[in-house]
């Protein structure tokens, strides 16, 4: 664009005069980040791709099969596979980073693109293992193993079997690592103490089952870390920082909640705001999308007013009302909203902003 | 329009700008089938516009080589969804645009006070124009506006993009990105007369 002033053309000026180098390390590195990845398909692309080399109804089963395990594919998780012999492993996490007793919900994949319509593997466990390690320590375990160990599974081509997490061993009681064994064994699902952890999934164990039979070695891993302490969510606009904060995720019946939302004017000197009937700053807890707001901040359109200064945050703790929410448990989401003047009858700026944070009351 | 991404050719084998922009086209078709290695070669001949941006926008060229980074891994991910392989160059900017407004916004969170001297100072210690002392005040003075005027501003006067543009490349509408770039003109010159007035008064 050719700029319309003469303060224009100096502007342009000056950003055009000089080009920074390039870091040297930048283009291997995305090169290096992006290798592994696996790109995302749009779903219409696929079903006309299907549906054009191999129609039918029963193929259709198929590629509602793999749309599904696509949509299961984390878009931003940890991934990665791992191929041989017509076979791939693939492994992914929905997050690369969980908080201390959140459901960790890894999904592994085993896909057979050979020549034959349908081929029979072996395996000590069904089909597919689980394992965790913590960050350089030794693996926890291969899980669900099956009572008929090394019964044969039947994989039809290019039909991906998925398997969600699932765990089954033993420990001996003189194990150092007791202690976590015991909790691990007692959840069905899978949650990990804080600190860094790999899991994996194998598709064999090497000479567990018949030499004859076709055991398939395939195995992949993904990393994620497990986060103890205070976490917070926020939500900002040009001017302003919305932050909910807790200090933890997981509580029990009684506890004491330490959660709080704040709100910040991140502009230059002051802001006066004011706020419709839903207030400066509203906290909710909402269950399977089922809310219950704690309590407003305010009551009444515009009465609520105030200057905020730069950098200095308004505050609320959550709940408002402890008598208004009694949680009973399960999963809920922590929700803050602002909804600065909601209505032409107020001045200053309106700001909407909403954030969340998942936390767990437990029994 | 200024256009300083340009696709590294192989070996010199084709020079025409014709037979550059087909075979950018076909890398770009490449990449969308999958191909990492085409992939690479489109990033490695955008790079020091997509850096260039990127520094300019959010005044840290640590920041800068992050924000870049993470327009690319989503590049990467989305492009088998690009729908014009021939705007391959302003779908980026939209990819790294966003990069930039996040980790801005991070930014402005996390050393808002801080960051207009570091980063005027690191860009001048760097710049081979520094002895021009407007150019000095206007590079110190674009580091003052938000980051979504910087977007602007940096689209349209350092990489040539039209108001038209720059709209489609932010998803916006172009009365937006009209009054943004209004208003971030607005800012620079009050900006400049401020520091002037200031220099003017220590001078006295």
């Amino acid at each position: 664009m050719t700029p319309s002033d003469e303060f224009a053309v100096r502007v342009a000026a000056a950003l055009r005069a000089g080009e920074p180098a390039v870091p040297d390390a930048l283009l291997p590195s995305i090169a290096a980040r992006t290798a592994h990845l696996r790109q995302q398909r749009h779903p219409g692309l696929m079903s006309f791709t299907r549906i054009a080399l191999q129609g039918g109804a029963a193929l259709a089963v198929g590629w509602l099969a793999i749309t599904m395990l696509q949509g299961m594919r984390p878009s931003t998780g940890p991934f990665d596979s791992a191929t041989r012999d017509d076979f791939t492993l693939t492994l992914s996490v929905p997050r690369d980073t969980y908080r201390v007793g959140e459901v960790i919900e890894p999904v592994a994949t085993l896909t057979y693109r050979g020549p034959e319509d349908d081929v029979e593997i072996v395996s000590p466990f069904g089909p597919l293992g689980f394992g965790v390690a913590r960050d350089g320590g030794p693996r926890v375990n291969p899980a669900s193993w099956r009572i008929n160990a090394c019964e044969p599974t039947t994989m039809r081509r290019n039909v991906a079997l998925t398997q969600p997490f699932a765990k089954s061993f033993g420990f001996s009681s003189s194990d150092p690592d007791h202690a976590f064994l015991n909790d691990f064994a007692a959840d069905p699902t899978l949650r990990l103490p804080a600190g860094i952890w790999r899991l994996w999934v194998t598709s064999g164990q090497p000479g567990y089952c018949d030499p004859g039979s076709r055991e398939l070695l395939l195995e992949t891993s993904v990393q994620i870390e497990v986060l103890d302490g205070p976490i917070t969510a926020t939500a900002s606009s040009d001017q302003f920082v919305l932050a909910l904060t807790t200090q933890q995720t997981v509580f029990h019946m009684g506890d004491e909640f330490d959660v709080t939302a704040t709100i910040t004017y991140i502009g230059a000197g002051s802001q006066e705001i004011s706020a419709g009937a839903t207030g400066f700053l509203a906290t909710a807890a909402a269950p399977d999308d089922r809310g219950v707001v704690t309590g407003p901040f305010s009551r009444d359109t515009c009465v609520w007013r105030a200057v905020l200064r730069e950098g200095v945050p308004l505050a609320v703790a959550f709940p408002l009302d402890r008598s208004v929410w009694e949680p009973s448990p399960g999963r809920w989401d922590l929700v803050a909203v602002t909804d600065f003047a909601a209505n032409n009858e107020c001045s200053g700026p309106r700001v909407k902003l909403r954030t969340v944070v998942s936390i767990e009351i437990r029994p | 329009m200024v256009r300083r991404a340009v696709l590294r050719e192989p070996l010199g084998q084709f020079a025409a700008p014709y037979h550059a922009t087909q075979m950018k086209t076909d890398l770009v078709r490449r990449a969308m089938a999958g191909d990492h290695d085409a992939f690479v070669r489109i990033v490695d001949g955008a790079l020091p516009g997509l850096f260039a941006s990127a520094v300019s926008i959010l005044r840290d060229r640590s920041v800068a080589e992050e924000a870049v980074q993470e327009a690319m891994i989503k590049a990467w991910r989305s492009f088998p969804t690009l729908r014009d392989p021939e705007r391959v160059d302003a779908w980026l900017y939209r990819l790294l645009v966003r990069s930039c407004i996040d980790q801005g916004r991070r930014l402005t969170r996390i050393r808002r006070q801080t960051e207009r001297l570091e980063a005027g100072a690191e860009l001048r210690s760097e710049d081979s124009t520094a002895a021009v002392p407007e150019r000095d005040e206007l590079i110190s003075a674009i580091g003052h506006l938000t980051v979504e005027q910087r977007v602007v501003v940096v689209l349209v006067y350092e990489r040539g993009y039209t108001l038209t543009q720059a709209a489609a490349i932010l998803s916006t509408p172009l009365g937006t990105v009209k009054s943004r770039l209004n208003r971030a003109l607005e800012a620079l010159r009050a900006d400049l007369r401020v520091d002037r007035a200031v220099a003017e008064e220590a001078g006295a």
